[in-house]
């Protein structure tokens, strides 16, 4: 069941109400009953993998709150292996045989045999996934105490409004809301309903009407001008924004109508003014879930460990056995050698490298949760190069552009201009269907001839998506310098213009009849 | 408990004023919408606004835009007006020309590009709702092909004008629209890809063979002269189309009418926008092409 669908609307409207008319247990069961329907509505076989995820980190929580020391940390190796093994066979398992096929190819044995499996790839399953592990680690290290109603666990599992797309919520967050009553308030309706609106607003408005314009761009890069390209580019930096963005405001929307208050996913990422800015405003709970249970577990800024160069040694293997480049084995080569060197010298230049290691690692580990493809990792790679990049040299020159009180405003302008532009090039690996695409994508903009506005093809949907961008923005802009959350929830006459003129875009500029968001297939 | 005690009674204004507001605003931008629609100077909106009286209709999808109205009407002397849009299928063409001959005399000739028989583009109904107050025959359509979007246009005027189509009636509120050629030339890189590219595949689809049947039966009954024609292909695509052959002898069964095929008439890469498009030269050749061969007449 999608949220912009009418089984959703028929299903919230019967959900909502009973679950106010229901308290304690009942609610609970109600809320269960209901997020298995909803997820079941896409195929009821999935079920089962949500259940089995539960039933072995309810039981694996169990343990780790009993058990010694050793016990508990097998307990958690078997949740890790668990989850991960579900996630591995069903996002991964064709791809790494694929990969392993072409590397065996390479290395001049014959490949034959291990065919693909026809697999069908869980909707959320990285979603819930994570969400689950979060909670098995937390509970190891004594962060959380252990949920003992079964119930109320299952119900955190899959809690339908971020069930399917995030925002990932951990169970610190969830489970103590949940333990408290929750009774029914129109505040929390208003502004649930307004950010709700908000996200169909996202999705249906600006997405969908952006969406036929980029994959005909992407579809064939190679038929279409630079200017057409550049504009489906920034056309997808948006698509992707408005998309998913859209897709976790309806459901922090929804929680907060169910009384639960849910953090922030998104805080207008295209306003950054640096990558490590743009990595604190998109996908928060992504990007803290990495940081709290990659980066700094690898060592974060203190201290490398060998994960911290086992992961980039790795990658840089499987992207020589990919490509076939024994040239770049040997350049990663004098790269780690360099590296090690390095790191060897003081203790400051041996933080610095580690340090940079690590963030490497989780970027490409990030890109590789987004999809079973090699360019989903070339995207993890471009931001673990930016963020790199930015703390060695892009920060000291900044401060010492501070330091002279001059350009404060260019340099932001800058800033912001240079992180919208290695993202959107960033995004054009993370958007092709294959390495190959994006640098045809990427070399129809080296044509001077192309640049001229006439080759931009079917101008009235160019325009409208101009127009819609152009219209978020404004609200994006107005909320970055003057929140417009207390305004809502202060003024009623401000929430019934706001929900009116949102309806009335809806209805006047929406693209109905998409049946799916970009994140269901991560 | 307190809050939600306090909050009733101002849900009670709220709510009405809400709905008052979301409703009423609906209707006057509605009808702004057909205000401005009614006075566009746009194909469509002409046509129901006893504008669009020509001696030469033209149809077809987005190569039936390719018919170059100003060389035509110079070179025959005859008004035209051309009823093509992207993608458009047989069945909704056949509504717009059904309404067209009820509104005007019969035109003299009415030129086809078949090809647009090759698609059954059910969605594209959705883009003329706004067709629905005006035209009976649309709405049945509309009814019948998008049955909820067409409830929906019903509860909200707006939905209505949301489309490509209504953008394009403001797009052409004070400027003639017999004009949409390209002047653009397909590049060299483009034409190259031309040879890579996945082949065209066309789709024999009996309700729109069928309806463009009815279509040329309708016309001749109203005593119109009717030419079938396939516009010019760049032949490096237009060769590698796949089941042209098959497409056009179940067109030709279908249909008791001669097409004539210009498919690999032009074979210059300027003449084209794109592989499947003509641009502004392209279409005077072709047009030229077609008074040699008796298609039209000076």
């Amino acid at each position: 069941m999608i949220f912009n669908s009418l089984p959703f609307f028929v299903f919230i409207s019967i959900f909502l109400p009973l679950y106010y008319v229901l308290r304690g247990r009942a609610r609970t069961v109600w809320c269960l009953l209901a997020s298995y329907v909803f997820y079941g509505w896409w195929d009821w076989r999935f079920l089962a993998l949500i259940l089995f995820s539960t039933f072995v980190d309810y039981a694996v929580g169990l343990r780790l709150s009993v058990d010694g020391a050793a016990a508990r940390k097998r307990w958690l190796w078997l949740s890790m292996a668990a989850n991960l093994g579900v996630l591995g066979f069903f996002k991964y398992f064709n791809f790494f045989l694929d990969s392993a096929r072409e590397m065996m190819t390479e290395l001049g044995f014959a490949a034959g045999g291990g065919q693909p499996l026809s697999i069908i790839l869980p909707v959320g399953i990285s979603f819930y996934t994570f969400q689950s592990m979060s909670y098995t680690i937390d509970i190891y290290r004594r962060q959380i105490p252990v949920e003992r109603d079964f119930l109320r666990f299952a119900t955190f599992i899959s809690f339908f409004p971020q069930l399917v797309a995030g925002p990932i919520v951990r169970a610190r967050d969830f489970l103590p809301q949940f333990r408290k009553d929750r009774p029914f308030e129109w505040a929390n309706i208003h502004s649930g309903s307004m950010l709700a609106l908000w996200g169909f607003f996202k999705k249906v408005v600006v997405a969908d009407s952006l969406a036929p314009f980029v994959d005909l761009a992407f579809a064939e890069p190679s038929l279409y001008a630079s200017a057409h390209l550049a504009l489906g580019l920034l056309f997808y930096a948006f698509q992707i924004y408005c998309d998913f963005s859209g897709y976790s405001d309806i459901a922090i929307g929804l929680a907060r109508m169910m009384g639960f208050a849910f953090p922030e996913n998104f805080r207008r990422p295209y306003f950054a003014t640096g990558f490590s800015g743009f990595w604190r405003r998109w996908h928060v709970s992504l990007s803290s879930w990495l940081r709290d249970y990659l980066y700094i577990p690898m060592g974060g800024n203190r201290e490398g460990s060998r994960a911290s160069w086992l992961v980039p040694m790795a990658f840089s293997a499987v992207a020589v056995l990919a490509t076939g480049w024994w040239i770049l084995g040997l350049a990663f080569g004098v790269l780690f050698a360099a590296l090690w060197v390095l790191a060897r010298r003081s203790d400051q230049t041996g933080r610095a490298v580690h340090n940079d290691l690590n963030l490497m690692s989780t970027m490409l580990l990030g890109g590789l949760w987004h999809g079973a493809n090699y360019t989903f990792i070339i995207w993890g790679f471009l931001h673990g190069a930016y963020l790199v990049v930015e703390r060695r040299i892009g920060t000291p020159l900044v401060k010492r552009w501070r330091a002279t009180g001059l350009m404060s405003t260019l340099q932001k302008g800058l800033s912001l201009l240079l992180v919208f532009v290695g993202t959107n090039i960033a995004w054009v690996y993370f958007r092709a269907q294959d390495a190959q695409v994006a640098s045809v994508y990427l070399q129809g903009f080296l044509d001077p001839q192309g640049w001229h506005p006439e080759r931009v093809i079917n101008k009235f949907v160019a325009i409208k998506g101009m127009l819609v961008i152009g219209m978020l923005l404004v609200v994006d802009l107005v909320d970055e310098h003057r929140p417009l959350k207390p305004l809502v929830l202060r003024w009623p006459v401000f929430r019934l213009v706001g929900m009116v003129v949102l309806l009335w875009c809806i209805a006047f500029l929406g693209t109905f009849g998409s049946d799916s968001f970009i994140y269901f297939q991560f | 408990m307190k809050t939600q005690k306090r909050s009733w009674p101002r849900l009670w204004w709220w709510l009405p004023a809400f709905l008052v507001v979301l409703v009423l605003g609906d209707r006057l931008g509605g009808a702004a919408c057909a205000r401005m629609f009614n006075n566009s100077q746009f194909r469509f909106a002409r046509l129901y606004n006893e504008r669009a009286a020509a001696d030469i209709l033209l149809l077809g999808n987005s190569r039936g835009l390719c018919f170059n109205q100003p060389v035509l009407e110079a070179l025959t002397g005859e008004r035209t007006f051309n009823l093509s849009y992207n993608a458009m299928p047989v069945e909704l063409a056949s509504v717009l020309v059904h309404d067209y001959l009820e509104r005007y005399p019969a035109p003299r000739l009415l030129l086809i590009d078949v090809t647009m028989a090759d698609r059954n583009n059910a969605p594209l109904w959705r883009q003329f709702s706004m067709l629905q107050p005006v035209s009976e025959r649309f709405a049945e359509g509309l009814q019948k092909k998008a049955p909820y979007h067409a409830a929906a246009c019903r509860a909200s005027h707006l939905v209505q004008y949301n489309s490509e189509v209504f953008h394009r009636s403001v797009y052409y509120y004070r400027q003639f629209d017999n004009d949409w050629l390209q002047d653009r030339v397909m590049a060299p890189s483009v034409a190259r890809a031309a040879e890579t590219v996945d082949p065209y595949p066309m789709k024999i689809l009996p309700d729109q063979l069928t309806a463009l049947n009815r279509l040329v039966e309708t016309a001749k009954a109203h005593g119109v002269q009717v030419e079938l024609l396939v516009a010019p292909y760049y032949p490096a695509y237009g060769q590698r189309m796949e089941d042209y052959g098959k497409w056009m002898k179940a067109l030709q069964d279908a249909v008791d009418h001669p097409v004539r095929s210009y498919r690999l008439a032009i074979a210059e890469r300027e003449a084209f926008a794109d592989f499947q498009h003509l641009n502004r030269s392209g279409s005077e050749r072709y047009m030229r092409m077609l008074l040699e061969d008796g298609v039209l007449t000076e």
